[in-house]
């Protein structure tokens, strides 16, 4: 008997080994950096991070709720910092918006007058990690322009220049990779921020 | 010696009877089996109880007299046979009507051999296989009853059980004590009726069960834990 116990353990083990293979994750993980800006007293004190899928093209305005750290503003520091946000789904090929308000009060009740706006195209492959610098830390006068993201292996990009902003750097650190994706457009696009 | 003197009784109740079961009969046999009866009470008082046993047992049987029963079960006992001195007993007490004396000792001597009468409780044989049960070369028996019980008188016991499919016969030896129980677990290779746990497909099937539940859950434990992990505490899901 002993001996047909010790024939199944060979086919036990494949058949774990199998079902490890094939066990895989069914949700997908944007992983966003924000560069926020320095504080200034009595101006911009606290910063408000949203996201939310798109729906109707790029429209920041209509009435979709937006998710994010609205029950903890994250306080500004006296030089520029970088925020974390995880952006997690299950559904695959949507596109997300991200809106960052910049507020005087910690409440950020009131109407935002300045905002930092960015569309990442297709950034979702379900069981895959999607990572994104975001340059938030130049303070648009209004409303600013969207800035649009490519994103392909892993890595969102300005669709302008393909390069990824540096949370601290005024520019590209001269080391940036290649881009990979993206237009070889005009790098002045990003002047925006 | 009590039951010396319940065979005095019960030959003092054969010859009192005599006349009229004589008178009733008429016959030879029972001029004869009042000479054996008398010549086996002989032979109890001089503790010859093999041939007080015989003389006894050929007395009744020539003429059913509750006291040649008994005077034969006496005797039995006195040779430590108890479970013929039981069946006796048994017969003399629900077959036949003693008068109340003979009923009386022949109930004591009832439940003195019960204590004494050895059990072997035979396990691991299947209710729907017959079984050739041999106790020292005696058959026992076999209704379907598990596990098996053998009542024995004590000493030394040989066992042999066989089946019609099996391989070869299962054999035991043993010495019992009076009233001692004992297990014995027969094994009897390759007979139809073999422990299921000796059967390769139950372990087969059981194999195959335990490695399906344990893959299911395997796959669902594999299939949660794969699952990303956000790196930063600030998560927003965008699935609400």
């Amino acid at each position: 008997m002993r001996r047909r116990i010790t024939a199944w353990l060979p086919l036990a083990l494949r058949i774990g080994g199998f079902l490890a293979l094939t066990g895989c994750a069914d949700n997908a993980i944007l992983e966003l950096e924000v560069c926020l800006p320095d504080e200034v007293a009595g101006e911009r004190e606290y910063a408000l991070v949203q996201v939310r899928r798109i729906t109707e093209d790029t429209n920041f305005e209509n009435d979709i709720p937006w998710v994010g750290t609205e029950d903890q503003h994250v306080p500004l520091q006296s030089i520029p910092v970088a925020f974390d946000v995880s952006a997690e789904t299950t559904k695959d090929n949507i596109d997300v918006a991200v809106r960052v308000s910049y507020c005087k009060n910690i409440d950020c009740a009131s109407e935002f007058p300045a905002e930092s706006r960015f569309v990442l195209l297709d950034p979702y492959t379900i069981g895959e990690r999607t990572k994104a610098t975001l340059n938030a830390a130049t303070v648009p006068s209004g409303k600013g322009t969207p800035v649009e993201y490519k994103c392909s292996k892993g890595r969102c990009v300005p669709s302008g220049t393909g390069v990824s902003p540096v949370c601290g750097q005024s520019s590209p650190p001269e080391d940036a990779a290649t881009p990979d994706v993206g237009d070889s457009g005009d790098a002045g696009d990003q002047t925006d921020f | 010696m009590s039951w010396i003197r319940t065979i005095a009784v019960a030959a003092l109740l054969f010859a009192v009877s005599g006349p009229s079961f004589a008178h009733a009969q008429a016959s030879e046999n029972f001029e004869q089996a009042k000479t054996l009866f008398l010549e086996g009470t002989q032979a109890a008082e001089a503790h010859e109880w093999e041939k007080a046993a015989d003389l006894f047992k050929r007395s009744y049987e020539l003429v059913h007299r509750e006291s040649s029963l008994l005077n034969y079960a006496v005797s039995l006992s006195e040779l430590k046979r108890y479970v013929e001195t039981r069946e006796a007993l048994q017969t003399l007490l629900h077959e036949l009507t003693p008068a109340e004396d003979l009923r009386v000792r022949a109930q004591a001597l009832l439940d003195t051999v019960d204590r004494k009468i050895s059990v072997l409780d035979l396990y691991g044989m299947e209710r729907d296989v017959s079984y050739d049960i041999e106790v020292k070369g005696r058959k026992v028996n076999d209704d379907g009853t598990r596990p098996v019980r053998v009542d024995e008188d004590p000493g030394a016991v040989s066992l042999r059980v066989s089946a019609a499919d099996a391989e070869e016969a299962f054999t035991w030896q043993g010495t019992l004590n009076e009233g001692e129980r004992v297990r014995v677990d027969v094994v009897l290779p390759g007979a139809d009726g073999e422990s299921i746990f000796e059967s390769p497909w139950f372990w087969i099937v059981t194999g195959a069960v335990v490695a399906a539940g344990a893959a299911v859950g395997l796959y669902f434990i594999l299939d949660g834990a794969a699952d990303l992990e956000p790196n930063s505490k600030n998560v927003v899901n965008l699935d609400l």
